[in-house]
């Protein structure tokens, strides 16, 4: 039982009957509130905006309006009236998919976080499988540690160079001194790439050294350098050691001054760990 | 109440079940409060990380190279195997083109940061990331795939609705009269008012906690395990900021800081969603981020990843803080110019010949 006042609001069809307390004033729900606010729980599929609802203007011909309209039968009233159908049926595929797009939308992320999760940077390092180009992009370029701390790519490019008079220059490429650090690091990563097995690269770090030079040098050697941690030392965890470090350096080839020739020691198609 | 109707009617369980479940899926998915001011800070966050990175390569653009990347398949498909490497510095020649690109790229960056047209740049500014890094990969660091992500997510969402230059600045709400007419109660349901920068947020979350999950596996090797990774000869090469011998002369300390990080990691996205250890393991993410930042060199990266955490604040939170200072600036800015009674605005203009 309903203890409030009833009154009528509204104007025409929409015109119906209100309630309110007399305790507080404000209106009583409904039956017809009560079951347009029921939980929904699929609604939320469809909450978004909904396509504005086309209505062809009446002079278009199918339906015998408007002095423009065609006479039914004839061949150009069909071809319109279907192009008119057509166009109606268009509109309402589109406004499905626009309404299934947003169920679709979670599904689709919830794939998208499944390739993260089982592809991160585009492989699986646990089972050894590499995604394709697809998820690669769905990834981050390359796998992130959530500390920035990259220590896979230290690997660094190590030349000698032997002056014509006697002395012997050694340099590391890239710069370490370069500034901000933020620089530093793009240098570094470049270090190691260079340091792999790139012979063009190489050819270009040599021909950038030889351009920096006075005189052409007897003989310039690069190396691809990476420090190798000795995990069995004795020394460490003691206080004041870390572990030793030896620098292990494999030979990407030799120039010569004399008869100006770059010679490289890498097989075609070798592969090593920079 | 008609008995024959509800016994005409059971409740089925199961169809029940399901549609409490479906429920809470969508309510898991969809929140219900737009989280607009994480999404403001996340956008300025990352907006100005993106500029910083745009500025540290005002002379690495390295076109050199590039140039030889760009001239050998091999190499290039080497380094950067995504199959479709567009970049926009290739659609032109000379470094005028790349500069010209470079200026662009600065600009789009900015206005995201001041947030006019936020979905729009964010695509934009992604195109370009994703340009810099095809041009030139064997420079691209971790940081440049962080901020790739976080782009994307920005072009989904709209980010500008607060702390934008465009951003509406309503003053409080009047209080409201005494007496107000009877009116009929449409309160829309709790799902109808669900909101899709909830869902991008949600999604974002996660994958932050799959990041750093995935992190803390990488870090359950020798080097890690041992307690001496952050001794990495790389990071003695590069050379650190702060001298750091007193800590290297405790190696027990060091084993501890190193655990410490793995776990961190590794629990991370399983404690976050518990409610009552949110913020403290969000304050523990600072100390982590901040630390490892400023001791190891590594302050970019870890900035954006603290910018990455502000998904995990609290809405509510949010809007009591938005509000709050809303009102605080709306309140300063009236006593900045206090208004005068409607009897007393002519006068200044009268005696001074000017408008006040």
């Amino acid at each position: 039982m309903v203890m409030g006042v009833s009154s009528y609001i509204g104007k025409g069809r929409r015109r119906r009957r209100l309630f309110r307390s007399r305790a507080t004033g404000n209106a009583i729900p409904g039956r017809r509130a009560k079951k347009r606010n029921r939980p929904r729980p699929f609604r939320a599929f469809f909450s978004w905006p909904a396509l504005p609802r086309l209505r062809f203007p009446a002079i278009w011909p199918g339906r015998g309006q408007g002095k423009e309209a065609q006479p039914e039968g004839s061949h150009g009233g069909r071809f319109l009236a279907g192009l008119r159908g057509m166009a109606g049926w268009s509109w309402k595929c589109g406004g499905l998919i626009w309404r299934w797009s947003k169920p679709a939308l979670p599904v689709l992320m919830l794939a998208h976080l499944g390739l993260i999760a089982l592809f991160p940077g585009g492989s699986n390092r646990l089972f050894g499988v590499k995604a394709g180009a697809g998820p690669k992009y769905l990834t981050p370029f390359q796998m992130v540690d959530a500390l920035g701390y990259e220590q896979e790519r230290d690997g660094f490019l190590v030349y000698k160079i032997f002056s014509q008079n006697g002395e012997l220059v050694q340099g590391v490429y890239p710069d370490d001194t370069v500034r901000p650090r933020l620089r530093q690091d793009r240098w570094a990563a470049a270090g190691h790439v260079i340091s792999g097995p790139y012979p063009v690269l190489h050819r270009l770090v040599l021909e950038r050294l030889l351009e920096r030079l006075p005189a052409p040098p007897v003989r310039l050697e690069m190396f691809s350098a990476r420090y190798r941690w000795d995990r069995d030392s004795l020394t460490f965890p003691w206080p004041g050691k870390g572990p030793e470090t030896t620098l292990k350096m494999t030979r990407l080839g030799v120039y010569t001054g004399f008869s100006r020739q770059w010679k490289t020691e890498l097989r075609p198609g070798e592969k090593f760990d920079p | 109440m008609n008995q024959s109707a509800v016994d005409q009617n059971p409740v089925n369980p199961v169809l029940a079940f399901a549609r409490r479940a479906a429920l809470g899926w969508l309510q898991f998915w969809f929140k219900e409060m737009a989280p607009n001011t994480q999404w403001a800070l996340f956008r300025i966050g990352v907006a100005a990380m993106t500029l910083y990175i745009l500025f540290g390569r005002n002379a690495d653009l390295d076109p050199e190279i590039a140039q030889v990347i760009r001239a050998n398949r091999e190499l290039g498909s080497a380094l950067d195997s995504i199959a479709w490497p567009f970049s926009v510095f290739l659609w032109g020649d000379g470094e005028s083109w790349v500069w010209g690109m470079h200026v662009v790229a600065i600009v789009a960056a900015t206005v995201l940061l001041a947030g006019i047209l936020s979905p729009l740049m964010a695509a934009v500014s992604l195109i370009f990331q994703l340009s810099y890094a095809h041009f030139n990969p064997a420079m691209v660091l971790g940081v440049d795939g962080l901020l790739m992500l976080a782009l994307a997510y920005l072009a989904l969402v709209p980010s500008a609705r607060v702390l934008g230059v465009f951003a509406r600045t309503a003053p409080p709400p009047e209080p409201p009269p005494p007496r107000q007419p009877p009116q009929e109660i449409e309160e829309p349901h709790p799902l109808d008012r669900l909101a899709w920068s909830g869902l991008v947020m949600r999604v974002l979350q996660i994958h932050l906690c799959l990041i750093y999950f995935q992190s803390g596996l990488t870090k359950l090797s020798t080097d890690w395990l041992a307690g001496a990774a952050l001794w990495h000869p790389r990071w003695a090469k590069l050379g650190v900021p702060f001298s750091l011998e007193a800590l290297q002369a405790e190696p027990h300390l060091t084993g501890l800081i190193t655990y410490s990080l793995v776990l961190f990691e590794l629990f991370y996205g399983v404690l976050i969603w518990v409610p009552a250890l949110r913020y403290g393991l969000m304050a523990l993410a600072v100390l982590v981020h901040l630390s490892v930042g400023i001791w190891w060199g590594l302050l970019p990266f870890n900035l954006l990843m603290l910018v990455m955490n502000i998904v995990f604040l609290k809405t509510r939170h949010m809007e009591f803080l938005t509000a709050g200072f809303r009102f605080l600036a709306w309140n300063l800015w009236r006593l900045r110019r206090p208004s005068k009674p409607p009897g007393q605005r002519g006068v200044s203009a009268r005696i001074t010949g000017r408008e006040g």
